[in-house]
């Protein structure tokens, strides 16, 4: 026998797939900048209600305490999307809790428990989001605070997303003099929009907005493409034709129009609609890019021999080929996200996004079109993130294509 | 009679310029006996195979006729849900390239279990067990840790080892083994080759041997068939065969062996190369390359006839010898 079972392959010969583009990656520096950029993104969505929120997270009135942002926290009284912001919320939790126990169970050598723990940690988080009963809660207390009443502690920006009455259009409070006018009390760094309400805070919370159409419109896209890619790629002849004709007359479609013109006859424009209506219209570049990776494949003798033993076509396409052709798809994810986050601003932008009071920055920029010069700062701050997360998305996107080209690979 | 092929005929394409891969052919395999089909590149034998478990690509293959009996059912005519269950349980198969049969993204263990719960209801940890009795069987060592590798971690031979292991799991009648040594060293042929041997035997197992090696054949074979552009021409016990061949093509392939011992010489070639499947030349099908081919070779097919006792031929120039009385 010439196998030395003793011996490990060589470290080098060992590095996974994954391993060896993480390296390549993480070589340019530009891309590492961009994933660091999606992190801080991430962060932003995540936190938006701790970063900004009109209501303390502790109070203290007549001695008597109480967390009045924690109710909030698991039952928002005042956002329209409300599965949105618990979904959000719970997973601030759960992400933290889930690093926790993988790093605990790694710790102390229990790694079978780490499923059960995952659970059931995850059912005891989903409890409070049922549990706790939505309550409007009008109490002014940053007036209270102010009045000396009560005291609290505040999250880093007072002010609640969908919080009106600050003044209409007011420019960032250290660029101009209104603070001194006596009108107001509050500080808008980055002043106020058309409905009187904070636009820092609106961008934060707009994140959440972004982020969630990104992603998900992304996912549905992505799903429908890798299911047609691979059932063209496949089953191949009359199917594949068929398949591939579909999408490249759904390719001919200008995609923002077709958009546009379904959102403009659709009831109730909410995320979910938007969302659903942006992947089910941006899957063809999926679908191909599947298509042939698929083709590739098949013809490999593992193909064949999963055939050989028994398996049905959907298990050999879904165990066996996506598998080893999803890959590539990591990267027109990357970009698709990109291009839904400016979808969505797009379409909010035009009048055809979500529906106010939802913070979008779209919804923004638009309030400023009546007259952009006077109203710079609702043209310059919503902007600037848009602008700043395509790029971001972009270049993580470019660095993960050449990570996984071989052709670009340096010599490790 | 374990499996009994008739007549089968493959073609890949429609219309006058289709390839006809396999023409005609019939051969038998008795359970538990091996069997080997040879022959050049291209010349049908893979095709063979493949159409023996239905794993043709249809399009642009197609079997245009003939009947493939697994102990009297015509796998031709059942339904597909019942040829997957065939598939793995009843024949299995081992391919050439043992480098990209397993799927680079699974361990062998998690492959190896696969296979076990498509056929039966098992817990995993029988799988498990039943996976770790047959990699122990195939030779491989410390097989419990070979199942947490990932295919790219074994070496070509150990791989071939573990794929025929695959192929054992749920107890096959009949193992097709797709040039299983020709990827693999000369060294490690062996090796392979005897493991086959020994594991026919003890599973009882029929198996039919496809190569192009009559080295491989000779040692591990008791009937070959010598299949020439998608016609078998000479079916013969071994020994008669390596005694005597009587087609000119099989008379050619000795000669192209080279000789231990012999006087060195150049090498015997067969002249021209393997007709275009889509193009076959009439008649039959070796006479341009036949250096005994008279003018009736290019006008009439011969028939596949006994021309000795027991022994299969198609050519037109070996005469019909009687049994001697």
């Amino acid at each position: 026998m010439n196998v030395r079972p003793d011996v490990k392959t060589t470290p080098n010969a060992s590095q996974s797939y994954w391993g060896m583009v993480w390296q390549q990656f993480s070589r340019s520096r530009a891309s590492m900048l961009g994933l660091f950029f999606v992190g801080l993104m991430f962060a932003v969505a995540f936190l938006a209600p701790v970063l900004a929120e009109k209501k303390p997270l502790i109070w203290i009135e007549d001695g008597v305490t109480t967390f009045p942002l924690i109710r909030e926290f698991f039952a928002p009284s005042e956002a329209p999307e409300r599965v949105l912001e618990t979904g959000y919320n719970f997973l601030l939790l759960f992400f933290p809790s889930m690093i926790l126990i993988w790093w605990l169970t790694g710790k102390y050598q229990v790694k079978k428990l780490r499923k059960w723990l995952l659970l059931v940690v995850a059912i005891l988080l989903l409890i409070p989001f049922f549990a706790v009963q939505t309550r409007l809660n009008t109490t002014p207390y940053r007036q209270l605070a102010a009045e000396g009443q009560g005291e609290g502690v505040f999250p880093l920006i007072p002010y609640g997303p969908f919080e009106q009455g600050f003044g209409n259009r007011i420019p960032p409070t250290w660029w101009s003099e209104s603070r001194a006018e006596g009108e107001n009390t509050t500080y808008h760094v980055l002043g106020t929009d058309n409905a009187g309400r904070d636009v820092l805070v609106r961008i934060i919370h707009g994140a959440r907005v972004s982020l969630a159409v990104g992603i998900v419109s992304v996912f549905v896209a992505t799903a429908i493409g890798i299911f047609i890619g691979a059932i063209a790629g496949y089953f191949g002849g009359r199917i594949d034709i068929l398949l591939s004709r579909a999408i490249e007359i759904m390719m001919c479609f200008p995609t923002f129009f077709l958009i546009l013109t379904i959102i403009a006859i659709m009831d109730e424009r909410s995320i979910l609609n938007i969302v659903l209506v942006i992947g089910c219209t941006s899957w063809t570049g999926v679908a191909r890019l599947v298509r042939g990776e698929v083709l590739k494949q098949r013809g490999l003798d593992y193909v064949t021999a999963s055939i050989a033993l028994g398996a049905s076509s959907l298990r050999t396409i879904f165990r066996h080929l996506l598998p080893n052709s999803i890959a590539p798809v990591l990267v027109s994810i990357t970009f698709g996200i990109a291009s839904s986050i400016l979808m969505e601003s797009g379409l909010s932008f035009l009048g055809f996004g979500v529906d106010i009071p939802t913070a979008s920055w779209g919804e923004l920029l638009k309030q400023a079109r009546e007259a952009p010069t006077i109203y710079w700062w609702l043209v310059m701050f919503p902007g600037a993130p848009i602008f700043f997360t395509v790029t971001i998305y972009n270049l993580v996107g470019e660095g993960l294509r050449d990570a996984m080209d071989p052709r670009l690979r340096l010599q490790i | 009679m374990l499996l009994e092929v008739k007549n089968l005929s493959v073609q890949f394409g429609e219309g006058p310029r289709a390839a006809r891969a396999v023409n005609n052919v019939s051969l038998s395999i008795d359970a538990g006996e091996t069997v080997a089909l040879v022959g050049e590149s291209g010349c049908g034998k893979s095709v063979t195979g493949l159409s023996l478990m239905r794993l043709i690509e249809t399009p642009p293959g197609r079997i245009t006729s003939g009947e493939i009996c697994l102990a009297g059912q015509d796998l031709l005519r059942i339904p597909l849900k019942d040829m997957r269950k065939i598939r793995g349980s009843e024949i299995a198969m081992i391919f050439q390239e043992p480098m990209t049969s397993f799927n680079p993204v699974y361990t062998i263990g998690d492959q190896l279990i696969e296979t076990v719960l498509l056929h039966e209801k098992t817990t995993l940890q029988q799988a498990h067990a039943r996976a770790e009795d047959l990699l122990t069987e195939v030779g491989i060592p410390a097989p419990g840790e070979r199942m947490r590798q990932y295919p790219h971690e074994l070496s070509g031979g150990m791989k071939q080892r573990a794929m025929i292991a695959m192929g054992l799991l749920c107890n096959p009648q009949l193992l097709l083994a797709d040039e299983p040594t020709t990827a693999l060293d000369v060294t490690v042929q062996a090796q392979i080759l005897d493991l086959l041997r020994e594991l026919q035997a003890r599973h009882n197992m029929a198996v039919l041997l496809i190569t192009h090696d009559l080295a491989v054949v000779a040692e591990t074979v008791k009937r070959v068939y010598v299949m020439y552009a998608s016609e078998i021409v000479e079916h013969a016990k071994v020994e008669e065969l390596f005694r005597e061949p009587l087609h000119p093509y099989t008379t050619g392939l000795f000669k192209c062996l080279p000789k231990l011992g012999g006087r060195r010489e150049e090498l015997h070639v067969i002249p021209g190369s393997v007709p275009n499947p889509s193009d076959f030349p009439s008649g039959c099908h070796f006479h341009p390359r036949c250096p005994l081919a008279k003018p009736i070779c290019s006008q009439e097919s011969p028939l596949l006839e006994e021309k000795r006792p027991g022994r299969l031929c198609a050519c037109h120039l070996v005469e019909k010898v009687a049994a001697k009385v």
